[in-house]
């Protein structure tokens, strides 16, 4: 919180003084344009503080008392093994197995720890291949959101051919096959987020930003949360067409809150019937200016599902990935720390930077409302199993008054988006327009027109 | 004089003789109105104007429930600090009671001119409206503000950079 205020402060100080950078060539380019000028040195300087601020490794704190969940895993700080299991207080630990808590239980924290530091970790790289069209070699201070994205899209490729209880050892060389085949794809999956315009990664910024353009965003342009979800899907789309290991995957994200259960089965279903792993993307608005605390526990409780993959979101403006929680902290990983790009396609590339070390936490009320939850389904079990263990959880608890009248954060509907978009075709019938007749003068409600449906 | 059809006539008929409380009878589910009343004054920077003039409006939402018995008088803005999503044209309007939410949401849809992909959020006192296959009778029923009006307001999905 105190490091927010600080960069603000900076920010307002020092865009007037002069900066000597490499870069200053390419801004005297756009002198006339001074409000852009001042807005990337401002960027430029946000991203230094972030760097300072991760450079300085400031340390988060973690309850003794509260269990943390993380991406469908809960850990807890062990004081007494025999811990009772309801006492976790979320809903869905009842539906759980039992012993799959007990387990997570025995690692403690040093459990979190590994796992947490076992997520990929993207964040703004600079000098990077000038991005096509630009001259952008850099993302710092405007690709915060594709970031957040691409993270969201490696933890389901981790789940995918890794699998969720695959841990990095960063200083260990592998001693069996299967160990090698681990940290074989382990650098392939980085690769495909390689900074390159390359077919060989195809969930790059350079791809991100290219698909993008066709909905008429460009590169430094700010991006949404489900824009990010709708690129991905054309970015895998893609994919398959040049690497048969895309095949078994695919990308479904839902319109207006609501995934239809036969479009996700026909999208997942293959040529023979076999189904394909499923990214499920879900971009939802969680209110207006601010976020609704109504729907705190049930953000929070989608983190103890085994499906979820994580939330891209953040706080306003301020893109973050979210992947799990304790009490009523979220942890992210944040993609605001400008590195140096790396060589992936060389041999033995440093692996270092796309992990994090330092797990971080933002308390829910400052969470933006927009955001996106991720899902990803192995299996076709797996897919109804969260059909019908999430739909009770996304309602927030009813007002005491009327209970029952709230919405569900989303919802799962049988049947086609097709057969349900089709359905209102009788309804704007004839425009008709009318005025009320009103007795009460100065009152400019009374003589405008309503539009009759 | 806005007596046209029986329906109508029974409707007015009913009004008179419930003065006290007109809304109890517009439609069974609309029990009490000032149940909501403390709720609906935090709602998403539309409610201004609206609880000044509470009073008048809901004579007019009165007039409008005589004629149009099976209609729900709604208003809908843009929210303040949208900037993707264009205008609407009209913003108040009266929607057949059945219709579902997903239908409505199709017809916003229509009339802004978006396409599939492109995020729309319909929101009522801050919460995303999307139970599909409720009637906006059960929407209104439940978010209705004081004045009888249903107010929606509708956003697409803010955009991150920056810091």
């Amino acid at each position: 919180m105190n490091t927010q205020v600080v960069s603000r402060e900076r920010s307002v100080i020092l865009p007037k003084l002069s900066f000597p950078s490499s870069s200053s060539d390419q801004r005297l380019q756009d002198v006339g344009n001074t409000t852009d000028v001042e807005g990337k040195v401002k960027n430029r300087l946000l991203s230094m503080w972030n760097n300072v601020k991760y450079g300085m490794k400031l340390k988060t704190n973690f309850s003794k008392e509260s269990p943390v969940w993380l991406l469908g895993k809960c850990y807890r700080r062990i004081e007494s093994p025999s811990s009772d299991c309801t006492e976790l207080g979320t809903d869905v630990a009842a539906f759980q197995s039992q012993s799959e808590i007990v387990n997570a239980d025995d690692e403690g924290f040093e459990g979190f720890k590994k796992d947490f530091i076992s997520r990929l970790w993207l964040t703004y790289r600079r000098e990077f291949p000038i991005l096509n069209g630009s001259n952008y070699s850099s993302d710092c201070g405007w690709g915060c959101m594709l970031r957040s994205g691409q993270m969201l899209i490696a933890q389901a490729l981790v789940c995918h051919i890794l699998g969720r209880d695959w841990r990095w050892y960063c200083d260990q060389q592998p001693k069996t096959r299967d160990g090698f085949i681990e940290v074989v794809n382990h650098r392939k999956i980085i690769k495909w987020f390689g900074d390159k315009p390359s077919r060989n990664s195809p969930f790059s910024i350079h791809t991100l930003v290219s698909l993008g353009e066709a909905s008429g965003k460009k590169a430094g342009d700010w991006y949404g949360p489900g824009f990010v979800a709708h690129l991905f899907r054309q970015a895998f789309k893609r994919a398959s067409e040049d690497n048969y290991e895309f095949d078994s995957l695919t990308v479904c994200v839902a319109q207006d809150c609501a995934v239809y259960i036969r479009d996700v089965l026909e999208e997942c279903t293959d040529r023979n019937g076999k189904w394909k792993g499923l990214i499920l993307l879900i971009p939802v608005r969680l209110g207006a200016d601010k976020f609704n605390s109504i729907y705190a526990p049930c953000l929070t409780t989608l983190f103890s599902l085994k499906q979820c993959i994580g939330i891209i979101g953040g706080r306003p403006k301020h893109s973050l990935y979210f992947v799990g929680y304790q009490d009523d902290k979220l942890i992210h990983l944040d993609p605001h720390y400008c590195q140096e790009v790396v060589d992936v396609w060389a041999i033995d590339f440093p692996l270092n930077s796309f992990h994090c070390r330092s797990p971080r936490k933002i308390h829910l009320s400052k969470m933006d409302p927009s955001c996106c939850i991720g899902f990803y389904c192995a299996t076709k079990e797996d897919f109804f199993y969260l059909v019908e263990v999430v739909q009770p959880l996304v309602i927030p608890p009813g007002r005491s008054d009327s209970p029952g009248t709230e919405y569900p954060m989303f919802t799962f509907c049988d049947g086609y988006s097709r057969d349900a978009q089709a359905s209102p075709k009788k309804m704007p019938p004839s425009e008709l327009e009318y005025s009320i007749d009103s007795s009460t003068d100065g009152d400019d409600m009374g003589t405008e027109a309503f539009e009759i449906v | 004089m806005y007596l046209t059809d029986p329906g109508d006539q029974l409707f007015a008929y009913k009004c008179e003789n419930n003065n006290s409380c007109p809304f109890k009878v517009m439609n069974g589910k609309i029990k009490d109105f000032n149940f909501n009343n403390q709720r609906c004054k935090k709602t998403d920077g539309i409610m201004g104007d609206s609880e000044s003039s509470g009073e008048v409006k809901s004579e007019e939402v009165l007039a409008l429930r005589v004629k149009f018995p099976t209609k729900i008088p709604i208003i809908i803005k843009r929210y303040s600090k949208e900037v993707l999503l264009p205008e609407l044209d009209k913003y108040k309007f009266l929607v057949p009671q059945e219709i579902t939410m997903s239908q409505f949401l199709t017809i916003i849809r229509n009339r802004l001119q978006l396409g599939p992909n492109h995020a729309l959020y319909l929101l009522v006192n801050n919460r995303s409206m999307l139970n599909l296959s409720l009637t906006l009778a059960e929407a209104y029923s439940g978010h209705a503000a004081p004045d009888g009006f249903l107010y929606i307001t509708y956003a697409s999905q803010e955009v991150f950079g920056s810091a």
